[in-house]
């Protein structure tokens, strides 16, 4: 790291640590509807993002050569009460939330005041268990772990409430109130914005925001009268997206002012390069990233989130080997310029997970990595950063060997970064799914893993889901009920699998009636001008503008809680006969009260998946082979894509909140197996067998997303020889056409030190589940679960 | 004995796999342990393989003390005063016990395989050998002493052109050597001690004929690393290493220190084999200043 950057990467910290923040977006965007009533929705929603940007602060950060932030609508929250407050107020929303859910006292929402956002619940699960995800907290989010944790040991003994209620109670007690009436407004709109997809960067930079503007104006001239709001709204937008950026070269022209004359200087240049590239088409790399950033906070500052970055070194290659070439810019000075876009993508508020994706193929099919590819790449290894969710593209018969070469390099620091795709899965994959090949070999990593196609899409959203483990439960309740008759295990598969295909079914439905839902009045005319084909049509991406279908995806979770949980009932119940099915049933209700060695013997005894055990990994490949295939089954006609996710984020936590006992001998309330990987501490012999357990699996219909992390031990894999072993576990997983692969490198006593004094250990990045993040900004059972995965390491 | 004329039926004992073995031999390997050992080294750090028998374990730390055990064979298992007692001389190894210890527990040490049937085991993780410069290593144990299965299991390796080490700790005619020489890439062998009488003291076993068979090896041609466990206030001595780095040079091959580790010594407590000291662990700088001494003298010293 340069001196710049270590001073940049400082001053993100001290942000981050500043204090709560209380952002300004929900009061303006209602102001503004309140001001538009009567007109028509898509003008509303443009003239609210127009006065959001209008009234939005704009921060400058010192050191940084790229500018623009978020953070001036997220000013610090002078009013934020003293812990001991904050503990009385909990403790009084918990013990309100117990007389509740007792029966004691009615469902008063003013005085349960749980969030604007959700009402009192009894049934969904936690979600906030990052700091980044508890975007409207009013509580900084190591205090509220520790009330979460005080609170929890005071109530341990309250058999009305679970652990994961209170934790729950806490953090929906903790978000700011921003008033009824703002919310209502907002709510009717409704106000969607771009989230979770990209926009066209590749695009911008080739055009510039005027020349964008030109392009509305002129088919606005010769369009339908259907189409006129279309454009009108997409005008509203460009030039307040222009009037913002201009503004940022004033803001930093003022800052100038009262600069030592070296800062003086790069403000000024700033402040022209901002001037310049409101509207005009960049001709420099510098201009090009400057670009893409401002565009990239306007759409964060609009509510977007999970905004990817996409392919990266594709769209600034040419402006990078222009700078190189015509010596305007070294590659010293290139990195440099990077590092203060990624450092930033880590400034506090920036929504959730936002990725970025290197190498791979280009449309054409030929090699995309470049020496930008590299530089991003060493960039990024330097910094050691959370965010940008980084992936590395590779294509064996293609890439050149340098690319794997770098990303181990990057791998063996340890934080995390960068995963690795899979073209010659992917692409294929993606054709079946109905794209053209050069489309297809335009994908990247959506926020975490999901794949999209660059600059093409409308919003991925989810649908339904399919819980592995849950349909297991639910067809031993049938049968303990007597409404089924399970005489064998093959009689168990068939009811299994007949319960996933009509929970497939459902989530289908679910996805359809989300997407009517959405074509009725949901409008993001900005996102609009950056997603192909919504210009040309004149049909915003929400309305179907969108070059191709949304991507809409069905999820599958706790592959390997449910494989061993299967595993579990074929050897103990139908093979050993050691209990009956409706037996096992009962004992699991009762959480296994008293039966405590029956539940050490399914859990040390039961053949576990990740192993390359046969026996328990075909019970894997039968849940994900049918889960696979049904999903893909779904896509008959053409209005979205349903597309399968063996990707968990915080899921297989939080779901296993709320999941009762099963069968491998899991506790209820413990966490769910991650992603695609076995139960925790369960693959007890290294990583190849691993592999081999996931390379059993069928990946001929895998289109959604899919991540496996990859647990590796520092003391071989920090090695030199290190970096030999790595990049041959990387290469055979993906010549046997595994689809992505990311890697946990942890000490487990370097964890436990981070939780006990997390101010001395917050530069550990952890790998979740798709994306990364720092140890400890995420809830204690979340890091609980992190260090249950990487413990069994100390045996190898 | 006669080499039985389809290899993959000859028989031997074993007591284990290693997968992913990145610190034995180069790349991604997979070990394979061999039972029964002619030495009794002080340190062993896998006492499970000098018996040629198999051995019932027990992990005290998995143990929940439900009496299971007790109940279906209460010679060998019991309970007193809620801690659980072993009397492995009643055993007949008929697993009953292990099977129901509902904790996993219990466990028999030591199996008969076919070597069809470890070499099918080996073979799983082909696809990460190649690429890493891996493959797979025997060892025990001394692999030499069941060498008809040693043999039997490098002949049907050798087609697949798998890279094959042999860990040995050289303590077996020589013959055994002619056999397996021409089958085998690479030997680790072990040189434990070079004064004679610590060497007997140490091991139970004479150093001249482990010498003479290291030369001859060496002299049919055969690759090989010498392969030295370094353990604190027994062998840890300048003297040692200079005379090791001198053996070194002399066969023009490297050599490889092996810290000690006192994992020998829980693992005798699980394995009910004779109870070991735990000596100290050399800490990294320790263990650079064995291999800088040994480069002083100009020998290769390799890190794995």
């Amino acid at each position: 790291m340069t001196e710049r950057t270590t001073m940049l990467k400082n001053h993100i910290q001290a942000l981050g640590d500043a204090g709560v923040r209380k952002t300004t977006f929900f009061p303006l965007i209602a102001q503004s509807l309140k001001d538009t009533l009567g007109e028509a929705t898509r003008i509303r929603r443009a003239k609210a993002f127009a006065f959001l940007l209008d009234q939005a602060g704009q921060v400058v950060f010192p050191h940084e050569l790229v500018t623009g932030s978020v953070l001036g609508t997220w000013p610090l929250d002078p009013d934020v009460p003293s812990f001991d407050l904050l503990l009385s107020s909990a403790d009084q929303a918990v013990r309100d939330y117990i007389a509740v859910k007792s029966g004691q006292a009615a469902v008063d929402k003013s005085r349960i005041a749980i969030g604007y956002k959700k009402n009192v619940s009894f049934s969904t699960q936690r979600w906030a268990v990052m700091a980044r995800d508890h975007y409207d907290a009013s509580i900084r989010f190591l205090d509220m772990q520790e009330i979460i944790r005080v609170l929890s040991d005071k109530y341990r003994h309250d058999t009305t409430v679970e652990a994961f209620e209170i934790g729950r109670v806490i953090e929906r007690h903790f978000e700011y109130d921003y008033g009824e009436e703002n919310m209502r407004l907002i709510g009717e709109l409704p106000w969607e914005a771009a989230n979770h997809l990209d926009l066209n960067y590749d695009k911008l930079v080739r055009r510039g925001f005027g020349s964008l503007l030109q392009e509305v104006d002129q088919l606005a001239a010769g369009a339908a009268p259907e189409k006129e709001a279309f454009y009108a709204a997409a005008r509203i937008t460009l030039v307040a997206a222009i009037r913002f950026i201009e503004r940022y070269a004033g803001t930093l022209e003022q800052e100038r002012e009262t600069a030592d004359p070296a800062r003086a200087q790069e403000l000024g240049q700033m402040a022209a390069i901002c001037r310049r590239i409101a509207s005009e088409k960049p001709e420099t790399f510098r201009e090009a990233l400057q670009l893409v950033w401002m565009t990239h906070v306007i759409a964060n500052i609009a509510g977007g989130c999970a905004l990817s970055f996409a392919r990266f070194d594709q769209y600034l290659r040419p402006f990078y080997e222009k700078d190189l070439q015509d010596g305007r810019m070294s590659r010293k000075e290139a990195s440099e310029l990077m590092a203060c876009v990624f450092l930033k993508v880590n400034e506090p508020k920036m929504r959730t997970v936002q990725s970025l994706c290197l190498g791979g193929v280009r449309p054409d099919g030929t090699d995309g990595a470049s020496d930008l590819t590299k530089c991003c790449i060493e960039t990024i290894r330097a910094l050691r950063l959370p965010y940008p969710n980084v992936s590395v593209r590779i294509d064996s018969e293609v890439s050149p060997a340098w690319l794997l070469d770098e990303s181990v390099q990057t791998i063996q620091v340890g934080f995390g970064m960068p995963m690795i795709l899979n073209d010659q899965l992917w692409v294929p994959n993606l054709v079946k799914l109905g794209y053209p090949v050069e489309i297809a070999r335009d994908y990247y990593n959506m926020g975490c893993v999901e794949i999209m196609i660059q600059g093409r899409q409308a919003n991925w959203s989810g649908a339904g889901g399919v819980s592995f483990v849950q349909l297991i439960l639910d067809v031993m309740e049938q049968s303990r009920l007597g409404k089924i008759h399970v005489p064998d295990f093959d009689a168990f598969m068939r009811h299994y699998l007949l319960a996933m295909s009509e929970t497939i079914a459902r989530s289908h439905a679910q996805g359809l009636e989300k997407l009517s839902q959405m074509r009725q009045n949901h409008y993001d005319p900005f996102a609009s001008v950056l997603i192909d084909d919504c210009l040309e049509k004149g049909i915003d991406m929400f309305q179907g503008g969108a070059a191709l279908p949304a991507q809409i995806a069905i999820g599958g979770s706790g592959l390997g809680t449910a494989a061993d949980s299967l595993s579990a009932i074929r050897t103990f119940v139908y093979n050993r006969k050691q209990l009956s099915l409706d037996e096992l049933s009962v004992v699991l209700k009762q959480n296994f009260a008293g039966n405590e060695s029956l539940r050490a013997m399914l859990f040390s005894q039961t053949p576990a998946y990740g192993n390359d055990l046969d026996e328990a990994d075909d019970l894997a490949k039968t849940i994900f082979d049918a889960y696979s295939e049904g999903v893909f089954s779904c896509n008959e006609d053409e209005t979205a894509r349903f597309v399968n996710v063996l990707f968990s984020y915080n899921g297989h936590v939080t779901s296993g909140e709320v999941t009762g006992a099963t069968p491998n001998g899991r506790l209820k309330g413990k966490p769910l197996s991650d992603c695609i990987g076995p139960s925790q501490g369960k693959d007890v012999h290294g990583p190849t067998k691993l592999l081999n357990s996931v390379l059993k699996l069928d990946f001929s219909k895998v289109t959604g997303a899919f991540a496996l992390n990859v647990k590796i031990n520092p003391s071989w894999a920090q090695k030199p020889s290190g970096k030999i072993i790595l990049s041959s576990l990387i290469h055979a997983y993906l010549q046997d056409g595994g689809p992505q692969m990311q890697f946990n490198m942890q000490r487990v006593e370097d964890l436990k030190a981070a939780q006990i004094h997390p101010e001395q250990n917050r530069d550990i990045v952890v790998r979740i589940a798709g994306y990364c993040e720092y140890f400890v900004n995420l809830d204690h059972q979340l890091q609980n679960e992190i260090i249950s995965r990487t413990a069994h390491e100390l045996a190898n | 004995m006669q080499m039985s004329a389809d290899p993959s039926t000859v028989r031997g004992s074993i007591f284990g796999f290693q997968a992913f073995s990145v610190h034995d031999g180069p790349g991604i390997r997979t070990t394979v342990f061999f039972k029964g050992c002619p030495l009794k080294c002080l340190w062993c750090h896998n006492p499970e393989g000098i018996s040629g028998k198999p051995l019932l374990s027990f992990t005290r730390n998995r143990c929940i003390e439900c009496g299971t055990c007790e109940q279906l064979c209460p010679d060998v298992h019991q309970i007193v005063q809620g801690r659980h007692t072993l009397d492995r001389t009643a055993c007949r190894l008929c697993r009953r016990c292990v099977d129901a210890c509902p904790a996993g527990a219990l466990e028999v040490v030591g199996r008969g395989m076919s070597a069809g049937e470890v070499v099918a085991d080996l073979l799983r993780d082909q696809r990460y050998y190649a690429a890493s410069g891996g493959g797979i290593t025997i060892s025990g144990g001394e692999p030499l002493i069941q060498i008809e299965f040693a043999e039997a299991i490098l002949r049907l390796l050798k087609p697949a052109g798998i890279h094959c080490a042999v860990e040995t700790c050289g303590a077996v005619p020589f013959s055994a050597f002619d056999r397996i020489a021409p089958l085998t890439d690479l030997f680790l062998y072990d040189v434990k001690e070079t004064d004679p009488d610590r060497h007997l003291a140490y091991t139970g076993a004479e150093l001249a004929p482990i010498l003479t068979n290291l030369r001859r090896l060496r002299t049919l041609g055969a690759d090989l690393i010498i392969r030295c466990p370094i353990v604190p206030t027994l062998n840890d001595r300048a003297a040692h290493i200079q005379a090791l780095a001198a053996l070194s040079l002399e066969m023009d091959r490297p050599l490889e220190f092996l810290p000690y580790h006192p994992l020998g010594a829980s693992k005798s407590e699980r394995m009910g084999t004779p109870p070991q000291t735990a000596y100290g662990q050399a800490d990294s700088a320790k263990t650079a200043s064995w291999r800088d001494a040994a480069r002083a003298m100009g020998a290769r010293v390799i890190e794995s």
